[in-house]
């Protein structure tokens, strides 16, 4: 039978704060690594490639203007992630491997960046990989999870970024094609407080294996 | 029959030797003291995981951030924006709330060039339902709205924004953005402000910007260089920021820190933060520091001849082509 001295008694407070510390410390960089893949294509019965490009969950973080804090709800942090894998989906894997038009794309953005991302828009062309040869086969990806950081005004979370990076390596009928795209995401809620993409800063680089073309879109600079 | 059974009913603890009872006592306030600071360390840890920050001078400092009616735009902006900035001489132990600093920011991000113009505190100007003056006491009398309505019809511009601060705010600032680099161009060694530097570049923190901000007396000009000297932090600071903001997490923490700090009427930190964007996109290096031309005057400084035709240069898209 184990004796309960006054010592072993009260230390035991003590130790779980250390353990309690101890678990809080490792969980700090447990950020999300890039993940790829990279092997033999999959296809679907017409041909197209059905490697999936959607993105997983990275790091959530707050930054409040003031009281009362509210912890990154999870069910928010999932809103933000299947909104940018819709995006990726109509935007970016869709044309890329059946060739199809974006459409739908304005649809996750804020109406107030129609402009830019409908289908003349000056955006258009880098938010989406509609004018880029069909890949045929995919060869490697490489994905960076959604790393998000809220803006939270007492309480609320009002603004929502994430970091983006996602590249996809595969052959088309002209050759070899690379598309990665890096930046940042910028979401806000509507009125319904559902979310939508309201800004962004994405540099995508096309590169064939001869020529490597880059396009910037931002949302800093003043609409036309 | 109870004198036989006392020794039995007493508490066990009474029964123990007063020396053992002493250190169990010290040890069980030890043990809980340890536990709480721990307990609170692990507060903080959790708190800095998740990204929140301790106010670190709410209560104590003075920044208003206002939007105005007058603002010409709703949602995304994206014409000329003239914000009025604010320097407060609102100091403990020194009363008064004078706008002892003056100067509005025109961005305009079609053409991606800027002016901050810069308003000696002297300056003669006519106040809205306060007869004329020095320009500086329409805060005193009706604080940065009637500041903002008499630098309006003063210089023929909609103010959208203004930015009060006083010292404690002004030092929060610069320290919020990891301190600012000036260039010193002439001697300075005034004890009144606390600004000691030689010439050269130097990166200081919010003290030491208050400080060379403040200094007037080391120049022939006085109020005028100091004015300057004002400008050319406030374009340094935004450098700062600019490189600081870059990122949606830069931008955050920045506006949580206002947030934290800083009273805001009629606007969101979204509205803030599309403003913060639209000057994002002027590159500091392009916006043009200018002091309106003053004369001298016993009472107030009166606007020298081309005063005019620079504040309509000036109002037309918040870029001086002529002057």
């Amino acid at each position: 039978m184990r004796s309960s001295s006054p010592l072993r008694k009260f230390a035991s407070p003590f130790a779980l704060a250390c353990a309690a510390l101890l678990v809080l410390a490792s969980c700090h960089g447990s950020s999300a690594n890039r993940s790829t893949t990279s092997g033999v294509p999959a296809t679907d019965a017409k041909g197209a490639p059905t490697v999936s490009l959607a993105l997983s969950l990275g790091s959530r973080q707050v930054q409040p203007a003031g009281l009362p804090l509210r912890p990154f709800d999870a069910a928010t942090a999932n809103a933000i992630r299947n909104l940018v894998n819709k995006y990726i989906a109509t935007g970016i894997a869709r044309p890329l491997f059946t060739g199809s038009p974006a459409t739908g794309l304005v649809g996750f953005f804020a109406s107030s960046l129609a402009n830019r991302v409908g289908v003349r828009g000056r955006d258009r062309a880098a938010l989406s990989d509609e004018s880029t040869p069909k890949i045929i086969a995919v060869t490697k990806t490489v994905k960076q999870p959604l790393n998000l950081v809220a803006l939270e005004d007492h309480g609320k979370l009002v603004m929502i970024g994430a970091q983006f990076s996602l590249s996809v390596t595969g052959t088309t009928d002209q050759g070899p094609l690379t598309v990665s795209r890096v930046g940042n995401l910028v979401f806000e809620p509507n009125s319904h407080k559902t979310w939508f993409i309201s800004g962004y800063s994405l540099i995508v680089r096309r590169d064939n294996g001869g020529t490597t073309t880059t396009l910037k879109a931002t949302t800093t600079t003043a609409a036309p | 029959m109870t004198s036989s059974t006392d020794h039995a009913t007493v508490p066990r603890a009474k029964r123990r030797n007063p020396k053992r009872h002493w250190a169990v006592r010290v040890l069980r306030a030890i043990t809980i003291g340890t536990t709480v600071v721990a307990m609170a360390f692990a507060g903080l840890v959790t708190a800095w995981l998740h990204g929140a920050r301790i106010p670190l001078a709410s209560g104590k400092t003075l920044i208003k951030v206002q939007k105005f009616a007058t603002a010409n735009f709703e949602g995304e902006p994206s014409g000329t924006q003239f914000i009025l900035l604010i320097g407060s001489d609102l100091r403990p132990g020194v009363g008064g709330s004078r706008g002892d600093a003056l100067h509005v920011l025109a961005i305009n991000p079609k053409l991606k060039k800027g002016t901050i113009l810069n308003i000696p505190r002297d300056t003669c100007a006519s106040i809205p339902g306060n007869g004329s003056g020095k320009i500086n006491a329409a805060n005193a009398y009706g604080g940065p709205r009637l500041m903002a309505a008499t630098i309006n019809q003063f210089l023929g511009v909609n103010i959208g924004y203004s930015v009060l601060l006083d010292f404690a705010g002004f030092g929060a600032v610069v320290n919020g953005v990891g301190g600012v680099t000036i260039n010193v161009t002439s001697h300075m060694n005034d004890h009144d402000s606390g600004a000691y530097y030689q010439p050269g570049l130097y990166h200081v923190d919010g003290g030491g910007a208050l400080a060379y901000s403040r200094d007037r007396h080391d120049f022939p000009r006085g109020d005028i260089t100091r004015t300057e000297n004002q400008a050319s932090l406030i374009l340094a600071a935004m450098s700062q920021l600019r490189a600081r903001a870059s990122t949606p997490t830069g931008a955050f923490r920045l506006l949580a820190l206002l947030g934290q700090n800083a009273t805001i009427t009629g606007a969101s930190l979204t509205d803030l933060y599309r403003l913060g964007r639209l000057a994002q996109s002027v590159n500091p290096a392009s916006i043009r520091n200018y002091t309106i031309p003053v004369g001298g005057g016993m009472n107030c400084l009166p606007l020298l001849s081309g005063a005019a035709s620079a504040f309509a240069d000036f109002a037309d898209d918040g870029v001086l082509e002529a002057h």
